[in-house]
């Protein structure tokens, strides 16, 4: 499941580390698959807009917005030192991770959207149909290795 | 064939400017049909050599969009459903549409009102029509469960929800919108038909069924063209039922070549297999239009 998940688990009150719990790689490869997104700040000649693009881009930086964003949304930090204080129990866990260097990127930054494309029909397929999972997991390897 | 020779100068130059005005007219349907139409397809199959991904660019693969897309069970699947779907849809619109236009024409009391009826679902799109048939064909909502509810506890009926037969569950929605249409053109044509014909076969004891079959539809032949190419293109670029009533699924066993060709066009961003994938689609149109219409026109020429 998504971050998103958390987010709905704190929505309904429960709390990370006693009422769930977050395994990352399902507890054998503690590894996370990153991705995130990107802001783009256009340079301007107003000096009043460039000094609130300062503003907002060190807002949203700021260890305290990310955290209290990330505890909402259930996703990372993207910075490694937060106050852990406020940081859950699952937070906690990714941010070791993190700063083990146990990543891999995202599938979104490894293919191109036609490899992606690809990959979703065949798992589509396997998923509605009698496919074998060695078939299916042959179909994969070709994919992958003809991805660009 | 040389006596009229010199009389043909004036003559062309004559043909040329007969009707100057509807000739002026018609200049810009002239250009939108040969840049647009054929500009379009001229551009399409040349790219479909290319590896364009999210641009055009002009980077010649040969055939290996064409490899590619014969070799993806996706595309398989897609034009076998698309063959399915295209010979039933033809058959049953026809004769369904037919039969209601015959019934129809037997001077029956109320046949505007039942005109209205069989043409309103023409009036709705693929998108609603798919729909309301997900609906209709919903274990949980629809049929089976209401015959369920009279009793028959182990009815069955989910054609949307099994993959061997999917696409009949989206022909049953596409010929419940399309055969009004059909059965419109059929009662214009047999409108047409001239009222003496009949009291001829009737004074020759030609039973019922026998004057339809033999002498009243190869009368409206042009009817039946008319209505087989509205029919023929409507099979060809059958896209937004699918969407609405299955988008594919279950799994991909509902695809049809107009989604792969959308799919791989702007989610998977790669224009040279879309393209290959509508060039394909073109062939198929083209193996069926070209010896008909060298059927159709040449032979009228020679005869």
């Amino acid at each position: 499941m998504g971050d998103w998940a958390q987010g709905e688990f704190q929505l309904a009150g429960q709390k990370a580390g006693t009422d769930y719990t977050c395994l990352p790689g399902l507890g054998v490869n503690e590894i996370i698959s990153t991705g995130g997104d990107a802001f783009y700040f256009p340079l301007l000649k107003d000096e009043e807009k460039s000094k609130a693009q300062e503003v907002l881009a060190s807002t949203l930086l700021n260890p305290a917005t990310q955290v209290a964003f990330n505890l909402k949304k259930g996703s990372l930090p993207v910075r490694g030192d937060v106050d852990l204080a406020a940081a859950n129990d699952c937070m906690k866990k990714g941010l070791e991770i993190l700063a083990k260097g146990n990543v891999i990127q995202g599938t979104d930054q490894l293919l191109s959207a036609d490899s992606q494309k690809q990959k979703e029909d065949l798992f589509s397929e396997f998923f509605a149909s009698s496919m074998t999972p060695e078939d299916a997991q042959k179909r994969f390897a070709d994919i992958i290795a003809s991805a660009d | 064939m040389t006596y009229d020779g010199p009389r043909r100068t004036p003559a062309g130059l004559n043909q040329l400017l007969r009707n100057l005005n509807a000739k002026i007219a018609s200049i810009p349907m002239i250009l939108t049909a040969v840049v647009i139409f054929l500009g379009g397809t001229l551009w399409t199959v040349f790219y479909s050599f290319t590896n364009s991904k999210l641009l055009p660019r002009l980077s010649f693969v040969g055939l290996d969009q064409y490899e590619r897309l014969w070799a993806a069970p996706r595309w398989l699947i897609s034009i076998q459903n698309l063959a399915v779907y295209g010979l039933f849809s033809l058959i049953f619109s026809l004769v369904i549409g037919f039969l209601l236009a015959a019934l129809m024409d037997q001077k029956i009391r109320f046949e505007n009102t039942f005109r209205t009826i069989f043409l309103y679902p023409f009036a709705l799109s693929f998108i609603v029509t798919g729909l309301v048939w997900q609906w209709i064909l919903n274990p949980e909502f629809g049929i089976q469960s209401v015959v369920r509810s009279l009793g028959w506890s182990s009815f069955t009926f989910d054609p949307l929800y099994n993959s061997d037969i999917v696409i009949y569950g989206i022909l049953i929605a596409a010929l419940w919108q399309g055969t009004g249409l059909v059965m419109c053109l059929m009662l214009a044509g047999l409108r047409g038909i001239d009222e003496d014909i009949w009291k001829a076969a009737r004074v020759d004891g030609i039973p019922m069924w026998k004057t339809y079959l033999f002498i009243i539809i190869p009368m409206m032949r042009a009817v039946f063209i008319t209505t087989l190419v509205i029919i023929a293109s409507g099979i060809v670029k059958v896209y937004d039922l699918v969407v609405a009533q299955t988008s594919g699924g279950p799994g991909i066993a509902s695809e049809v070549p107009a989604k792969y060709v959308y799919d791989y066009m702007f989610q998977a961003q790669n224009l040279g297999q879309g393209f290959a994938a509508s060039t394909m689609m073109l062939i198929t149109v083209a193996i069926i239009i070209v010896p008909w219409a060298y059927l159709e026109f040449g032979g009228r020429k020679r005869g």
